[in-house]
């Protein structure tokens, strides 16, 4: 440990350029998903960008993506996508989505029901008009900023500093954009309940970096070293529980809702850990550094002894 | 153990809501078969003597069908393959009574759900059901929308005695009037919901294309069933039957005169007047009654309304036909909306699809809960703490949940991944308090215990404010179809705040006194 820290201290600024360097990574990823998606940076859902979706519920096997052409080219000019829902290995049914306009929510049931052979299966249908989910992503996109903001005044009123409380916010900002980025990347349609989790990445990315800002700021007269050894002990070990509730709800759950909502919760998760231990951690040290410079000489001190 | 540990304030409090939580929750997990939550007026179900549970009834105290035909059943799948099977007579014994259908065609008429374990309201997500979200097609003041939920309440629940919520939605807390109306029905399909909400039911009568009276000179429709009813069917070419049905319904006295005086300027030609008297109905010709003679210049305030249905059979044609009457019987007397409306998103979820999510999501809940459990034992190598952390976490759950079941709140998927999450958070804090508070070896000063807790509390607090300030917007964005959602959140880290974690805070004192 020891010898990790004499690294660090020397080479924390290097550090603090790993999550720097994934902005930049997100930055050209969801500049290629604009040019590659008709100016889109997010693959939206249905419930987002507005369609149809049908579950059906069998324990048939079928030819997912045989269906998936089979289902387009009936009914032209639109895209299908078919996923496969389990619960726990077993084939619980199929969730077909598409772009067609909520007319044709009948007949498109009609072309599943043959192409599935069905008879009885029970069925959910699911029709959302563009306009209703255009005006859902804009809101929560003005209630992002609005949390953002806040967050900085709660952060400064807590403080009564700028420098932690911007640091805070742009870990959250690369935390919600890096998220982003490998969420686009792979290939996953963003529904509205996952737009849900993206705001609890705010909620949780806090969590870590006050604990770190108020054991670095606050922490009386201790060595540097020593509160940033204290807030990462507890605070890597909330990310490890939070990931392994995270994981099991993700590999256990048979809901398309609840499954995105952790997934999207837990690429936020790991990204923060890399903003909150690298960056908004060697932004405070600098900082403290600068403004109390006592806290080194108390620590040499301490070493000479 | 410490006796102080609970005999203190925040520890006692805990276990007086844990108890009321407890009591209003009323688990009673013997509960089989499946809930009746309505019944449908003149529905086999209905003539049969079954009654919907009246408003007093909590759900778990709900009558349960528990055979079909002598048949054991334990799910809607059962309850459905059952009736699939069964010939027109079907046989119910409840947990009451014995109840005899006769003449089960297609649906028995009855609203079901899962039998109720507790008294935790499910949303339409898990336990299946229509939910459409609308919006008048003009710009309608808050009043008008107050008039277009109720009048779309009538509509769907004409005798009250279906399980139906219409609710106005607003698109922000700051805004002034609703901007969406919200339509849940539990087990019912969205074909016939659509086809009751989607029409406006703007009601004109015209002679020589004037209006005479429109739906407000409707003073009632007559719905018996010896003056309403098919009047006749008939072959309609070689494919179908087509049936026609008319009912009768009375005007008010303002449009029985307007009707009079609009007769009065028509000529009689053979036995009767000049010019028909043309029904519209969102403005559509419904019908063109030709007038008799002895009517000319007559207040009269009685009209009889007709139209069609039609069929491959002559059964189909005759219930198609008894259908249309009905809706138009419902359009007629519960009038206009204010405006015309679209649907923005309609929902028709399969009631054992949402069984299955909610069985899974239990079982998922409890898996994590043991997973963290085993890695806090691990971490801090005694149960001492672990033990507290468990209990105070799954307290935070049985708070809530009484809280839903308090204020009659809905708990649907997204509520669950909340609940999920809070877990996850509700973790993360009492392991901030555990280690802020948890006496350093290394530091010279031992800090007061009072110092310690403030300083977790401002962490929790700061975290507390941010997730409540991001979680606001979802309340309302689109229409609130995330507000299951930021509601649980919302609720389930105030009471963590408030309840639960101050109360590990003390056990913690006790611990490590």
């Amino acid at each position: 440990m020891k010898s990790f820290f004499s690294f660090y201290e020397k080479k924390y600024v290097w550090f603090t350029l790993i999550p720097l360097l994934l902005l930049v990574f997100s930055a050209a990823g969801l500049l290629y998903q604009y040019s590659t998606h008709d100016g889109e940076i997010i693959n939206k859902g249905i419930s987002l960008s507005g369609g149809l979706s049908v579950t059906v519920e069998t324990n048939k096997e079928i030819d997912v993506s045989q269906v998936e052409t089979e289902l387009s080219s009936q009914l032209s000019s639109s895209q299908v996508r078919v996923r496969t829902l389990q619960d726990q290995g077993r084939i619980q049914g199929y969730v077909f989505q598409s772009n067609l306009n909520e007319s044709l929510r009948d007949a498109f049931v009609e072309e599943i029901k043959t192409s599935l052979a069905l008879t009885n299966e029970p069925i959910t249908t699911e029709v959302t008009q563009s306009s209703l989910g255009a005006a859902f992503f804009s809101q929560v996109i003005q209630g992002i900023f609005f949390a953002l903001l806040l967050m900085a005044l709660v952060v400064y009123a807590a403080f009564r500093k700028w420098v932690p409380a911007l640091a805070i916010v742009l870990a959250v900002i690369i935390d919600l954009l890096v998220t982003l980025t490998i969420f686009d990347l792979t290939g996953q349609y963003l529904s509205a309940a996952g737009v849900a989790a993206f705001l609890m990445i705010i909620g949780y990315a806090v969590d870590t970096n006050i604990l770190l800002s108020s054991r670095m700021l606050k922490a009386g007269d201790s060595d540097i070293n020593e509160r940033l050894f204290s807030a990462a002990k507890t605070g890597m070990f909330m990310t490890v529980t939070t990931i392994t509730t995270m994981s099991v709800a993700l590999f256990f759950t048979n809901s398309e809702v609840i499954s995105q909502i952790m997934f999207i919760l837990l690429i936020g998760l790991c990204v923060d850990f890399i903003t909150t231990w690298f960056l908004n951690a060697g932004i405070l040290r600098r900082y403290i550094l600068r403004q109390q410079p006592q806290v080194v000489k108390k620590k040499h001190k301490r070493s000479k002894k | 153990m410490n006796k102080k540990m609970i005999l203190n304030w925040n520890s006692l409090l805990l276990i007086f809501l844990l108890i009321l939580s407890v009591y209003v929750i009323s688990p009673n997990f013997g509960n089989e078969g499946v809930s009746i939550r309505g019944v449908e007026a003149n529905s086999p179900a209905q003539l049969a003597g079954i009654t919907s549970p009246d408003e007093e009834t909590r759900q778990v105290n709900y009558e349960r069908i528990i055979q079909v035909n002598g048949n054991e059943v334990l799910s809607l799948d059962d309850y459905y393959n059952e009736i699939r099977q069964s010939s027109s007579t079907v046989v119910l014994t409840t947990n009451e009574r014995e109840y005899i259908l006769q003449n089960v065609t297609n649906s028995t008429g009855l609203q079901l759900s899962s039998a109720h374990t507790t008294n935790i309201q499910t949303g339409l997500d898990l336990q299946g059901g229509t939910r459409l979200i609308i919006q008048p097609d003009e710009d309608i003041s808050a009043e008008l929308y107050e008039d277009l939920r109720d009048n779309l309440e009538k509509r769907l629940n004409p005798n009250g005695i279906l399980d139906v919520r219409v609710t106005n939605i607003k698109e922000s807390i700051f805004a002034p009037k609703p901007s969406f109306v919200s339509i849940e029905v539990a087990g019912i399909s969205s074909d016939e919901i659509e086809r009751l909400v989607l029409r406006q039911g703007k009601f004109e009568a015209k002679i020589q294309n004037e209006t005479v009276y429109d739906g407000s000179g409707v003073a009632s429709v007559n719905t018996a069933s010896q003056q309403a009813g098919i009047q006749s069917c008939e072959r309609d070419g070689s494919t179908g039957f087509t049936c026609r049905f008319s009912f009768p319904i009375s005007l008010t006295p303002d449009a029985g005169r307007a009707f009079g005086e609009a007769t009065g300027k028509l000529s009689i030609v053979g036995g009767s007047l000049s010019a028909p008297i043309d029904l519209y109905l969102d403005g559509n010709l419904m019908d063109s009654l030709s007038i008799s003679a002895d009517l000319r210049g007559r207040s009269e305030t009685g009209i009889s309304i007709s139209g069609s249905g039609s069929g491959a059979s002559e059964v189909v044609a005759r219930q198609d036909a008894l259908e249309n009457m009905k809706d138009l019987q419902i359009i007629l007397s519960t009038g206009s909306l204010p405006s015309k409306i679209s649907v923005v998103k309609s929902e028709n979820i399969s009631a054992t699809l949402g069984e299955s999510f909610l069985q899974n999501a239990l079982f998922v809940g409890f898996l994590a809960t043991l997973v963290v459990s085993l890695l806090v034992f691990i971490r801090y190598k005694t149960p001492k703490y672990a033990i507290p952390m468990i209990l105070v976490s799954l307290s935070e759950v049985v708070l809530l949940m009484g809280l839903a079941v308090v204020i009659n709140w809905n708990i649907d998927l997204a509520s669950i991944a909340g609940i999920i999450i809070i877990l996850g958070s509700g973790f993360d804090h009492l392991i901030i308090l555990t280690d802020e508070t948890r006496s350093k070896k290394n530091s010279k000063q031992r800090e007061s215990w009072k110092r310690k807790f403030r300083k977790a509390l401002f962490i929790i607090m700061t975290a507390y404010f941010t997730t409540v300030a991001a979680m606001l917007p979802l309340g309302w964005a689109g229409a609130g179809i995330l507000r299951g959602f930021a509601f649980t959140t919302i609720a389930g880290i105030t009471i963590a705040v408030l309840i639960t974690r101050p109360t590990y805070a003390k056990i913690l004192e006790y611990l490590q006194d």
